[in-house]
């Protein structure tokens, strides 16, 4: 028996349990978040400075952000206050350019298919941490060559620059079943300020 | 995995984990080098049939066949009666008393015999007897002799003090120590002595081979070689006791040897109590290997001593427990490392 207990530990660490979990741009995966919807004070909808030609082209950004001990709500206010005191880390970025068409724009569901044609279904974590934490997605003209971590460090988000934000819940993906959709807290759609605040959270 | 590989490879693994034995128990005979002389309990070790060796009772002494004659020769001679006095003395064996070192023997049974032939008349055997006496280098015993055979003693020691020595080369089993004459050994075989004209008796001594004596004539002989048969068990035992009581090792090659011709036994294990405890083995004679280990552990002793001798094949390093160990507890070490950096309980990941 002593001699197999190592085979015995092995084969327990090969039984580790694998799961994944589908981040969602909205409450299901054919809504989109108000977060993407915003209007400036101009009533213009914050989407239409990517507006080039048929095309509205801007990059996708999103972060995950490691909690660390603290464990908030899902309130914005909560979340800066867990992060004020530096207890927040970027743990991840990922980051493409995508380009919807005109026709498109109008249709939640049309631009959640034209998003996952143009990027699939890419992984970004490939094991979670321990440790809580947030997603965050935000939409900007920003290029992604000018937010690629270098050195262990996250280059900041332009919050000028950012067209939607949104962000999750909370969580530790060991523990998480489902999937996990993103959010804007916005009573309605004059959101342009907590795009801003939400591009500028944590970094 | 079925249930009979999994059995198959356990199997494997446990008699991998075991020393090669031998077919049959090789016969060991364990004898302790101790006041008591036998071992309590004998050891028990796997591949090995110990059986206790005693050590047989020294060879007796040689009983003295020469004062006796001798004194009844001396009562025959104060009576006149020669010729008992003589059949007495031919009893006696002059030259293997002196082997023996009985110098006093010899010189009294030669000067009465001498003395009882010149009382019978027979001067010239008289003088002949008197001549060996003066040739072994004896002296005229203190006893009560006729002057004038005494005066005859005394011409033929003078004569023989005045001779010429001649070299007499001798030979025989190397190291075996050569005694002149009854006289303490003088030198190792093989050597050259110088002896006077006459009879002299060479006797040599060696452990492990009996005594031997010859009496040679000079200046006829100026060769001679001696030859030594094996010691009997008890003569080797009691040359082995010998050896012990001067002080000298009891198994170094000679000591060896001895126990092998004592014990008649072709594996021995001698047994050294005290702590440490000691221990030899010989093998057909020859001291193949010694150990030295805890005291009371008789059984590891032997089994040490039986690897070095070639007697059991030393275990391979994969066959001895401590390996195993080892290796478990690597591969525990090895196993409980990669566990840490590669196990989680939920490994997830999370995807667009």
């Amino acid at each position: 028996m002593t001699r197999l207990t190592p085979l015995w530990l092995l084969a327990l660490g090969a039984c580790a349990d694998h799961r994944t979990v589908t981040l969602l741009f909205g409450p299901n995966d054919t809504t989109l978040t108000a977060g993407f919807s915003c209007r400036d004070d101009a009533n213009v909808p914050l989407i239409e400075r990517t507006h080039r030609g048929a095309m509205y082209t801007f990059q996708i950004v999103i972060d995950t952000l490691e909690l660390g001990n603290t464990y908030p709500g899902c309130r914005g206010e909560e979340l800066i206050a867990a992060c004020s005191n530096g207890g927040c880390s970027s743990y991840s970025r990922y980051c493409v350019s995508v380009s919807i068409a005109q026709g498109d724009i109008s249709s939640p569901a049309a631009i959640l298919a034209s998003l996952h044609a143009q990027i699939g279904h890419p992984e970004l974590i490939a094991s979670a941490p321990s440790s809580p934490i947030v997603v965050r997605a935000v939409a900007t003209e920003q290029p992604c060559a000018e937010l690629v971590p270098a050195g262990g460090s996250f280059p900041r988000l332009a919050p000028e620059l950012a067209v939607g934000c949104a962000y999750s819940c909370p969580v530790v993906l060991d523990d998480f079943r489902g999937s996990l959709g993103m959010a804007l807290d916005t009573l309605d759609d004059h959101c342009a300020s907590q795009v801003a605040a939400c591009t500028r959270f944590s970094l | 995995m079925p249930g009979g590989t999994i059995r198959a490879v356990i199997g494997l693994a446990l008699s991998a984990a075991c020393a090669a034995r031998p077919a049959h128990p090789v016969p060991l005979a364990i004898l302790v080098d101790s006041e008591a002389g036998t071992p309590a309990r004998l050891p028990v070790v796997d591949g090995l049939s110990p059986h206790a060796l005693v050590v047989p009772a020294s060879a007796p002494d040689e009983p003295d066949r020469t004062s006796a004659p001798v004194s009844r020769a001396r009562k025959a001679y104060a009576e006149g009666d020669f010729d008992t006095c003589r059949a007495e003395l031919a009893r006696v064996d002059v030259a293997g008393a002196l082997a023996a070192g009985g110098r006093d023997g010899a010189a009294r049974a030669l000067a009465f015999d001498a003395a009882c032939a010149w009382g019978g008349q027979a001067a010239a055997t008289a003088r002949q007897l008197a001549a060996q006496l003066a040739s072994y280098g004896l002296a005229v015993p203190d006893a009560a002799i006729a002057p004038d055979i005494e005066a005859v003693l005394g011409e033929a020691i003078v004569a023989a003090g005045n001779a010429r020595p001649h070299p007499v080369v001798v030979h025989g089993a190397a190291g075996a120590r050569l005694g002149v004459d009854g006289r303490p050994a003088s030198c190792t075989l093989p050597c050259t002595v110088d002896l006077v004209p006459g009879d002299h008796v060479l006797a040599v001594t060696a452990d492990g081979l009996a005594d031997a004596h010859r009496v040679v004539r000079v200046p006829d002989t100026t060769d001679v070689t001696l030859a030594q048969p094996p010691a009997a068990p008890p003569v080797a035992a009691a040359q082995w006791r010998a050896r012990a009581a001067h002080g000298l090792p009891t198994t170094d090659a000679i000591g060896a040897r001895l126990i092998a011709q004592l014990g008649r036994e072709r594996r021995i294990a001698v047994l050294h109590p005290g702590d440490p405890l000691t221990g030899a083995l010989i093998v057909d004679g020859a001291l193949v290997a010694s150990a030295t280990t805890r005291r009371g552990d008789e059984a590891g002793l032997v089994r040490e001593l039986a690897y070095d001798g070639g007697i059991l094949a030393r275990p391979a390093v994969w066959q001895r427990p401590w390996f195993w160990i080892a290796i478990s507890g690597l591969a525990l070490g090895a196993a409980g490392t990669v566990t840490l950096l590669l196990y989680h309980p939920h490994d997830t990941s999370l995807r667009l």
